[in-house]
């Protein structure tokens, strides 16, 4: 049987809205979070950083990014969310560009702050949109155009170990401006289609304004202490991998495939892997699970040398750090009444960008000491290691499915809820 | 013989015979039926992505409930929201507040992939189940 020429019609639409803005992840968390990591090494060798310096820049990042989350249904509610979106990814783009022309440390570690706000503001205001861009009967699409807007976070990292790389062999260190230059030229050129997007999708009133009665998180305080320890340990490999490769002296390409490879496994698995096999967990397991897999991802590098070790941590751990927020998000929702869960998952976001803004500065510190990068990524291995023992202390007690009102059918003589 | 039978629909055919299978039985044993419907939402990264329009949901039920009273069948109809990887469970609960003691599904029958990205419902209610399951037939 074949598609009728109406609903093919449809669906391509549908499609090309989702990766439209798909262009927003791909500016915002691929280019303005993660691909520092490719420019850190010879940022700190041509402005002589110390790693904690280095690392700094990330916490810098984390910071705006707690801002931004905590505010962006602010912006949307104040400036309407196709603007809020838009200019999220405007703003990103003006703070690559920017970086390109400073070697000013303060001033880098404002563009850092500034990106990571608009990356907030963008992604949060974004997920929504996707989540919207699919209306009427088959809501079953949803997901999957949802899917597709977050592999925007890996086409980003990909695209980014293209661009960075092919900078840095043309300028060798001091490449590292024509990289933020090119990912700020890919992102000019990614405002277009975002813009475009965001017009075909209805706008809502922003998430974020749902209200209930007070509701204490204290039964999720395991996970929110897992979620701390997961974004320090998980963010201080992400910031500083490149680097390590590069001081066991892998070469620009080698550490751009690492990249690439970690990039693709992180859209594939976030796309076909973990909602599955977290929906099938109770309780902390699922945490603990994917803190145990991004520690078994981090190890290889720090085991061995070589090209082989690389791509396996950039399979294992690209295939696995994005399962973090997954893993909260369900037990946020089966632990928390609905009136609570946009305020619990905000708050669950907090907890992670904290450890995102803490992490890479006491990685960063340790790799300034006797021990080395390789000491500063131990972090990593210790803080997964007892993240996820602390998540194995979640219990759920579910919260209930929740009612809805069915007035024609009649109320249910018992709920049980 | 079996007085509170729960039949839980999802708007396929599969789960119209079940209805049908359930309408029969019920009127054999003059037994009470709830509808329950579940409106499913899914995660996809941080995201909880509705996967059933919230009128669709309450019509299908509706729906479901009428069949069954112009059958003279007594039912009435259970609407809960869930997360997909969660519909098994909430049949479980919704049959232990309707006091069932039989849950009628209705069995997709699909490849080992494509049970992977949707894990049948089905088989999970009748492990996990501490009451009676009938698995309505695959066609009829």
């Amino acid at each position: 049987m074949t598609a009728s020429p109406s609903l093919a019609a449809k669906q391509r639409p549908e499609f090309l809205i989702a990766l439209g803005l798909a262009a927003g992840p791909v500016v915002a968390l691929g280019f303005t979070r993660f691909a520092y990591a490719l420019l850190l090494p010879a940022m700190r060798e041509k402005l002589h950083w110390s790693y904690a310096a280095a690392g700094g820049m990330n916490t810098s990042n984390a910071l705006g990014y707690i801002i931004g989350a905590a505010t962006a249904a602010w912006w949307s509610r104040r400036f309407g969310a196709r603007a809020a979106f838009v200019g999220g990814i405007v703003i990103s783009a003006l703070a690559l560009l920017a970086s390109a022309a400073t070697d000013n440390f303060a001033g880098l570690t404002v563009l850092r702050f500034i990106g990571g706000l608009s990356t907030a503001v963008t992604f949060v205001v974004g997920s929504a949109f996707a989540s919207r861009v699919h209306s009427g009967g088959q809501q079953a699409r949803s997901a999957s155009l949802v899917g597709m807007y977050m592999a925007g976070v890996g086409i980003g990292v990909v695209l980014s170990g293209v661009v960075v790389p092919a900078a840095l062999t043309a300028w060798g260190v001091s490449g590292w401006q024509a990289g933020w230059l090119l990912m700020g030229v890919l992102a000019v050129l990614a405002i277009g289609p975002a813009a475009w997007a965001a017009r075909q999708v209805p706008e809502q009133a922003a998430a974020g304004a749902a209200h209930g009665g007070r509701v204490s998180l204290k039964p999720l305080t395991p996970t929110f202490v897992w979620y701390v320890l997961f974004g320090a340990g998980y963010v201080s490999y992400m910031t500083f991998v490149i680097a390590l490769l590069h001081s066991q002296g892998m070469k620009v390409w080698g550490t751009a495939t690492f990249f690439i490879v970690l990039g693709v496994a992180s859209a594939a698995a976030t796309l076909l892997v973990w909602g599955r096999v977290i929906g099938r967990l109770r309780g902390g397991t699922a945490p603990a699970l994917v803190s145990a897999v991004v520690l078994i991802g981090v190890l290889p590098v720090l085991l061995w040398h070589g090209m082989g070790a690389a791509i396996a941590s950039a399979i294992v751990f690209g295939g696995s750090f994005m399962a973090g927020p997954t893993a909260v998000t369900v037990l946020a929702r089966r632990m928390l009444p609905a009136h609570a869960w946009t305020s619990g998952i905000a708050l669950l976001t907090v907890a992670f960008s904290v450890g995102q803004a803490v992490g890479p500065l006491v990685s960063g510190l340790l790799s300034d000491s006797s021990g080395g990068i390789a000491k500063g990524l131990w972090l990593s291995v210790v803080l997964l290691a007892v993240s996820a023992a602390v998540a194995l202390i979640q219990r759920e007690r579910a919260a209930g499915h929740q009612h809805q009102e069915t007035a024609a059918a009649g109320a249910p003589t018992a709920a049980g809820h | 013989m079996f007085h509170r039978i729960l039949v839980a629909v999802d708007g396929t055919a599969a789960a119209q015979r079940a209805l049908r299978t359930t309408s029969e039985l019920a009127l054999l044993t003059s037994a009470k039926v709830r509808v329950l419907h579940i409106d499913t939402s899914d995660v996809v990264y941080d995201t909880v992505v509705g996967l059933e329009d919230d009128a669709a949901a309450h019509q299908l039920l509706d729906s479901a409930v009428a069949t069954l009273r112009q059958a003279g069948v007594p039912a009435d109809g259970e609407l809960l929201d869930g997360l997909v990887a969660d519909v098994a469970q909430a049949v479980q609960e919704a049959a232990k507040g309707f006091a069932a003691d039989l849950i009628v599904v209705g069995p997709h029958h699909r490849s080992r992939l494509a049970t992977w990205f949707s894990p049948s419902v089905s088989d999970a209610v009748a492990h996990q189940s501490r009451i009676a399951v009938l698995f309505s037939a695959a066609e009829g």
